[in-house]
C-alpha cells in the first residue's frame, strides 16, 4: 500500500550484479540481510507515522483473513482512525513485521510506535476497556 | 514393540474422541507435537489444542491453523502479551515451519474458575488463496 516497491528493487539490483560475480551462497545471504535491514528500518519509521497502525492481510475494506477482519471490527467500534498496511502486497514486509516484533502472525497493532498485539489481545482489551483507554490516549478517537 | 502398540492404542481412543469433535478424524502429528510442548513448559491444569485448519482455504487434513487454551499459574503476575509471546515462545519451531495461525487464550487457574469462556475463531475470509506459502 503506502510500502513502495522501488527501494526495494534498487538494492535487489544492485547485489544482483554481487551475485553474478561472487560467490553464490555469500552473495544472496548479503542480499537478503540488506533488505532485511532495510525492512526493519522502514517498519521502525512506519509504525510512529500515525498514533495507531495497522498491518494486515488486505484492506480496511476487504480484509482477506478472520482475524484482520476481526482487528477492523474492533477499531471500528472504537471510533478509532488508524493507517493500515496490507502484508499480501509485499513478501518482504509480511516477514520482516514479524521479526520486527517478535510476534509470529499477523495482524498485528501499534499506538504510539508500540506493539499492542494481534487479534487475540486486541479483543481481550477492547472488552476490559483497555483498548479505549489506550485509544484515547493517542488521540486516534473522539473523548466521549 | 510394546510401546508401539500402546502408543496405537493411544491414537485409536484419540480417534473415537476427536471424530465427533472436528472434521479430521485423527490427531494430526504437529497437533500432538504442540500439545506436548505445551503440557512440558507450562504444566497446564487445562490444555486444549483445536486444528482449527479444516475452516480454511487449505488441503483436508492440513496442520495449518491451530487454536490452543493453555490454563496454568506460570502465568500468574504476567501481562497479557508476555502470557502470549510464553506461548508463542514455547511453539515458535512450528511457527517458523508451516503453522501459519495460532489464536492464544491464556489464564491462570484463578481466572480460568472465574471465566472459562473461549472467543470463537472468526470464520475465514480466503487469504490462503492469495499467499504463496
Amino acid at each position: 500500500m503506502s510500502v513502495g516497491y522501488t527501494g526495494r528493487f534498487l538494492v535487489g539490483g544492485l547485489h544482483s550484479t554481487n551475485i553474478v560475480r561472487e560467490n553464490g551462497v555469500r552473495s544472496f545471504s548479503r542480499y537478503y540481510s540488506s533488505v532485511k535491514d532495510e525492512y526493519q528500518k522502514k517498519i521502525a519509521d512506519q509504525v510512529k507515522e500515525f498514533p495507531c497502525v495497522l498491518y494486515m492481510k488486505g484492506t480496511p475494506e476487504r480484509p482477506m483473513c478472520g482475524f484482520s477482519n476481526t482487528v477492523i471490527r474492533i477499531l471500528e467500534a472504537e471510533g478509532a482512525t488508524f493507517k493500515s498496511h496490507n502484508v499480501l502486497e509485499d513478501d518482504d514486509l509480511r516477514e520482516n513485521i514479524k521479526s520486527f516484533s517478535n510476534w509470529p502472525t499477523i495482524p498485528q497493532v501499534y499506538i504510539k510506535g508500540e506493539f499492542v498485539g494481534g487479534a487475540d489481545i486486541m479483543m481481550n482489551m477492547y472488552k476490559t476497556g483497555e483498548l479505549s483507554k489506550m485509544l484515547e490516549d493517542a488521540g486516534v478517537v473522539e473523548k466521549q | 514393540m510394546l510401546n508401539s502398540f500402546s502408543r496405537v492404542g493411544y491414537r485409536l481412543s484419540n480417534n473415537i474422541i476427536y471424530r465427533s469433535m472436528s472434521s479430521t478424524n485423527s490427531k494430526g502429528r504437529v497437533e500432538q507435537i504442540i500439545e506436548n510442548k505445551l503440557r512440558d513448559s507450562f504444566s497446564p491444569s487445562h490444555l486444549e489444542v483445536l486444528n482449527e485448519s479444516y475452516m480454511h482455504s487449505v488441503p483436508k487434513g492440513s496442520e495449518t491453523h491451530f487454536k490452543v487454551v493453555v490454563v496454568s499459574d506460570m502465568f500468574k503476575g504476567k501481562s497479557l502479551i508476555e502470557q502470549h509471546r510464553m506461548v508463542n515462545n514455547t511453539l515458535s519451531e512450528q511457527l517458523s515451519s508451516g503453522v501459519h495461525a495460532l489464536s492464544v487464550k491464556t489464564a491462570t487457574v484463578e481466572s480460568w474458575a472465574k471465566n472459562s469462556s473461549v472467543q470463537p475463531s472468526p470464520s475465514c475470509l480466503g487469504g490462503m488463496k492469495n499467499e504463496k506459502k
